[in-house]
């Protein structure tokens, strides 16, 4: 089996590979997954811009974890209000 | 015997005072529309009534409060998910996707380079970079819901692919289309925005 061959045969397009470098940031990609990708990496610069631009912006949102995103739109009156009668309602029921 | 919640902490309306607004902007980020996240506040402080006696106080009040919440979130996620029956068109092509990519799969648009972090700690830097997270939040607005929701539970939350598939019922094929699409779509929003390299901070 010549490798080369095959390689150029299993070259991912973009869309793929790039579905590729997203589904790395959730599990760890098997192996013939590993290898597509980065076959397709050597190749495409426009690909390798995506995959840092995606990890880097993965990297600094998940500083964000547990915890409301700063600023935001507000609870409305109404709405606080609402929550508060229910809450009521319900600790006046609970022993 | 001594109680582990804090007399004074444990009344409706200390709860709604202290906590309310922070639950709702949390609950609103990872829903999007501003009656799920009231209603997911409403369930999980109801929620929290009855479960207090369970309270350990080995963590904050606001943290365990924000543990039931994220429940009631993911609840509302899998109803929301099971209603528009988005199971099965989430496999088919979005018309975006056109937009992303050519027929033969290649990219259909350049990929422009974005500037440089101003250091390695990057990530922590931009913590109380108040603009950004507001790009952010606009570019979470973007997105099509059930995109911006389990994009929201897999980076906000760090809930692992298998639980976000097991809690909601959204596939593991489903949950890469959906997750590789909302990358790619806050790649092109904070690219064109935040991380223009004409852009400073
Ligand atoms: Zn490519």
């Amino acid at each position: 089996m010549n490798g080369e061959s095959s390689a150029l045969t299993a070259i991912a397009s973009c869309r793929v590979a790039s579905r590729l470098m997203s589904i790395a940031l959730d599990r760890p990609l098997l192996v013939r997954e590993r290898l597509a990708m980065h076959t397709h990496l050597a190749l495409c610069a426009a690909c390798r811009a995506y995959r840092r631009q995606i990890r880097r912006i993965d990297a600094i949102l998940r500083t964000a974890t547990a915890a409301p995103l700063p600023g935001g739109e507000a609870l409305d009156a109404a709405a606080r209000e609402h929550i508060r009668v229910q809450l009521h309602q319900a600790w006046a029921r609970e022993p | 015997m001594v109680d582990p919640v804090p007399a004074a902490s444990v009344s409706p309306d200390a709860w709604v005072e202290a906590h309310a607004e922070a639950l709702f902007r949390f609950a609103l980020t990872r829903l999007r529309r501003r009656q799920d996240a009231e209603d997911a506040v409403q369930e999980a402080l109801l929620a929290a009534i009855q479960a207090r006696r369970d309270f350990r106080g080995d963590s904050s009040e606001r943290t365990w409060l924000i543990g039931i919440l994220h429940h009631k979130i993911v609840d509302r996620i899998r109803l929301l998910t099971r209603e528009d029956s988005f199971a099965d068109s989430a496999s088919a092509t979005d018309d975006a996707d056109v937009a992303w990519w050519k027929p033969d799969g290649h990219w259909a648009r350049p990929m422009p380079a974005w500037r440089q972090p101003s250091s390695p700690e990057e990530p922590a830097e931009m913590a109380d970079k108040h603009e950004f997270w507001q790009q952010v939040r606009r570019c979470l607005a973007a997105l099509p819901e059930r995109q911006a929701q389990v994009f929201a539970l897999r980076t906000f939350d760090d809930v692992a692919a298998d639980d976000i598939c097991r809690q909601t019922g959204i596939s593991a094929a489903n949950l890469w289309v959906l997750l590789h699409r909302a990358r790619t779509r806050l790649r092109d929003c904070l690219g064109s925005t935040w991380f223009a390299p004409e852009t400073q901070p």
